[in-house]
């Protein structure tokens, strides 16, 4: 009776704290909402909270038709598209032998190794550059792709869920007389779709939210993905280049200085990710493999 | 094989320290340049230009609708039919990312013949021999009117641009008379309650007491504060303490000079006690607010905005933002600019630091190095409507004529330098057009632009109300214009780069500071603690720094 009094106190403790965490990173999502949702000057003056003030929906129809905003969005787009392909692919391709046995694939341990050694060392960022430009990639979407196209962390996380699929279905396989090219694509993947899901969508966060690579690699702001466009509007806007103003550059400014319409672009910036973690959810499902094997 | 991986590992570092940057070696000494037949002469054929461009607000929205202006535009068709100069522009960024990409160019060593830069930048390219010695190129090509501007300029600009006597750059003049520090406060406020605008650092208190209790807004509610600061308390132009501490003589982190011409640092002199303590005296009054170490520039304007604060220092440029959001919001918000008050009993002076803007490096690669000068020439002389005969409008932009062709701006200038006192001559003539309708006035397109947008704000379109709050005649210019006519202004003595102390220890001696002035301010420590303060600066650097700026004055 005790002990249940205490797991009950435990369990009512326990809940309150994750509420509180949960809210603790919902709340600024909500605020950024509401206030893109306000009146500018409500928002100038630090009036919205939860809930939106002077309610308008003026900031989404300028951020919807500004070419710049609509460029990035669809370089972003291409991006994304083009770079979870090219990371899955490799992905998998890696993988799958890496997942053999010393036995099975000769020198496996230094391939793995081969890999591995990446992930610790780098040449930096200066080393980097200089390749990507002496590649010729320089203004070229594929050097927002190519560079990252092996993230050797995927590699692990899919070797290892690869490693534990039964190894009868694939000897049963074998038996049957598929090579491992259809062992590969047509056993391997299907049953590891939960996994790949995940990687996907790690996959699709790291190329949606990357800036720092657009703003190296690009010669113009035409080519920007999203999220180094974003970067560029929430920057401070320095004073000492407000000299000898225009009325259209004053206009301007005043946009720039514009929470309502900052905050609508980081909505819509972070609107796709919002709506893929859903849809990806089914696969996470377990129990995928229940009753594969038999006995 | 641990041998090898050894080798391995050294041979990538080895590599990664080849590209890491220029090696630091000195720049080729400066051959003499024989003065030109005719510095205005065409290049034929034509020569070709490398450089980068950081892009403004306006110059990305008119590459929305014209995709290669950067490419085609009245600068580079000017540049081309006259100087015979071709621009290649290598990349563009927009503005606020330009120092963090051009800081990649520099490290990466992958630069243009024409780098603009801001002081650290320049500093580092001197250093590490890639800045051009172009004393004596300057000497040969500066046109009359380039040198014109540099004379009204005081020599500033030239100066910052100048490491130990060699020139290394062409600055970007924007003129430090717009350094002048300037009181805020609500007229409408000060209506409500019957005062004046207050003249010295005791009435100022004394509004800031009226301003908390007396309920200035007439709502009813105790939501007012005496005085707006942000947490950085210096040089961030918008509620911060220069104005303030300049009242009591006082200058943070300039350099003055003592009675027998030595430099010394502002801010270690005993006026910098006096007026921190009566900023902590205020604080603990209440008047200002108690949670503003938290708050930054953007926090602080929310209070502009929603009508909690009233009074606030600041630079001439505030009508922009944050005040114009707060006139959106109520119509009465009536800000206007106000001489510092005086502390001392002697006029306040308010001190004008650098006025380079920006560092046209020339890259010591570079064939055809006059180039760049003769861009800076013609630049001046298109450009600067108050002093040269050859101005024209469409270089400046044709904005208040009607029609605006997008291509047109003086912001496509890819070597610019602007008139050192433009604002305060801008200023003056919309004051005289306004006055007497007299079109002479109006002869630069500007002030026709001013007049209509001042007229439009005055039919009750308060979108217009930060035009007519910084360039109206009363506005900023009006007190500042006063400062110059009264001899209320000082000199920075050091406005030169970084001496190596500076760069080794300033963001140390920085961080020191803030600690130290926010813990007097909020009360944590007693003013006294400014002595010791002053010992653990000279002890942690300082000393070194006052060395080296003198050794270099």
């Amino acid at each position: 009776m005790e002990a249940q009094q205490g797991s009950r106190l435990f369990d009512t403790l326990n809940l309150a704290f994750l509420v509180f965490a949960a809210a603790l990173c919902l709340f600024p999502i909500i605020n950024v909402l509401s206030v893109s949702l306000s009146s500018s000057s409500a928002a100038a003056a630090g009036q919205v909270g939860i809930w939106p003030v002077e309610f308008s929906l003026s900031s989404y129809s300028y951020a919807l038709t500004k070419k710049s905003f609509l460029t990035a969005f669809v370089v972003s787009l291409k991006r994304v598209a083009l770079g979870i392909g090219v990371n899955m692919l490799l992905t998998i391709l890696a993988a799958y032998p890496l997942s053999k046995t010393k036995r099975e694939l000769w020198g496996r341990n230094l391939y793995a190794w081969f890999f591995f050694f990446t992930m610790i060392f780098n040449g930096g960022l200066i080393p980097w550059y200089m390749v990507i430009k002496q590649v010729g990639l320089i203004d070229n979407i594929l050097a927002l792709i190519l560079p990252t196209a092996v993230q050797v962390f995927f590699v692990l996380v899919l070797m290892n869920f690869f490693r534990q699929l039964p190894k009868e279905i694939s000897e049963s396989a074998l038996i049957d007389g598929a090579g491992h090219w259809s062992i590969m694509w047509k056993i391997h993947v299907p049953l590891s779709l939960p996994s790949i899901a995940t990687l996907v969508l790690f996959s699709f966060v790291f190329h949606w939210n990357s800036w720092f690579d657009g703003l190296i690699l690009m010669t113009s702001p035409a080519r920007y993905p999203l999220q180094t466009y974003m970067q560029a509007i929430l920057e401070v806007v320095d004073p000492l280049r407000l000299k000898g103003m225009t009325a259209e550059q004053i206009a301007e400014l005043m946009k720039v200085s514009n929470r309502t319409l900052k905050s609508s672009q980081i909505f819509i910036a972070a609107a796709p990710v919002l709506a893929v973690y859903p849809f990806l959810q089914k696969y996470f499902m377990k129990g995928l493999l229940l009753g594969s094997v038999k006995g | 094989m641990k041998a090898g991986l050894l080798a391995v590992f050294l041979f990538s570092v080895a590599i990664g320290m080849a590209w890491a940057g220029p090696a630091a070696e000195e720049g080729p000494a400066a051959a003499p340049v024989a003065a030109p037949d005719d510095i205005w002469a065409r290049y034929d054929p034509p020569v070709t230009v490398t450089s980068v461009f950081s892009l403004s607000a306006f110059i990305e929205d008119a590459l929305n609708q014209k995709p290669d202006v950067m490419e085609d535009n009245v600068w580079t068709r000017g540049y081309r039919d006259d100087l015979g100069i071709e621009i290649d522009l290598l990349w563009t960024v927009p503005s606020a990312q330009y120092d963090e990409k051009l800081s990649i160019a520099i490290a990466a060593n992958d630069l243009p013949d024409v780098i603009p830069t801001n002081a650290i930048q320049f500093k580092l390219l001197v250093d590490s021999g890639v800045a051009m010695d172009i004393t004596n190129l300057f000497e040969a090509y500066a046109s009359p009117l380039t040198r014109q501007m540099q004379e009204l300029d005081n020599q500033v600009s030239i100066s910052q641009a100048t490491v130990d006597g060699k020139l290394y750059a062409l600055p970007l003049i924007y003129g430090n008379v717009d350094n002048s520090q300037l009181l805020w406060i609500r007229a409408d406020w000060l209506e409500a309650l019957d005062m004046e605008a207050p003249t010295t650092i005791d009435e100022l208190v004394q509004l800031a007491e009226a301003f908390v209790n007396d309920d200035p807004d007439g709502n009813g509610e105790d939501d007012t504060l005496g005085l707006g600061l942000v947490k950085d308390l210096f040089s961030t132009g918008f509620a911060d303490l220069n104005g303030f501490f300049e009242a009591f003589g006082a200058y943070p982190g300039g350099w003055l000079e003592d009675s027998s011409g030595n430099l010394m640092y502002g801010d270690i002199q005993p006026e910098m006690k006096t007026a921190l303590t009566k900023v902590a005296e205020m604080f603990e009054a209440g008047l200002i607010d108690q949670e503003f170490v938290v708050k930054d520039g953007g926090k602080v304007a929310e209070g502009t905005t929603n009508g909690n604060i009233g009074t606030v220092f600041g630079q001439h440029w505030i009508p922009f933002w944050p005040l114009q959001d707060g006139k959106n919001r109520n119509t009465n918000a009536d800000w206007r600019p106000f001489p510092l008050p005086s502390a001392t009993g002697s006029p306040t002076k308010t001190m004008l630091g650098g006025s380079a803007n920006r560092y046209y490096v020339l890259n010591s690669e570079m064939q055809n190095p006059e180039a760049a000068v003769k861009l800076l020439n013609y630049f001046i002389q298109k450009y600067s409507s108050l002093y040269s005969p050859d101005y024209e409008l469409k270089y400046i932009g044709s904005t208040g004529t009607g029609e605006t062709n997008i291509d047109e701006y003086w912001e496509y200038g890819v070597i610019q330098s602007w008139q050192p006192n433009e604002n305060i001559v801008f200023w003056d003539l919309t004051k005289k057009y306004l006055d007497t309708g007299d079109e002479q006035y109006a002869e630069n397109s500007l002030i026709k632009q001013f007049s209509v947008d001042i007229g439009a704000y005055h039919e009750g379109e308060d979108v217009y109300w930060s035009t007519y709050a910084w360039i109206g005649p009363q506005g900023p210019y009006s007190v500042i214009d006063g400062y110059f006519k009264n001899g209320q202004t000082i000199q920075n003595a050091y406005v030169k780069a970084n001496t190596p102390s500076m760069t080794e220890r300033g963001p140390a001696l920085s961080q020191l500071r803030a600690e130290m002035f926010t813990k007097i301010i909020t009360g944590a420590e007693s003013p006294d603690t400014f002595d010791e303060y002053v010992a653990t600066w000279k002890r942690l650097g300082g000393d070194d720094i006052t060395a080296e700026v003198n050794a270099v004055q």
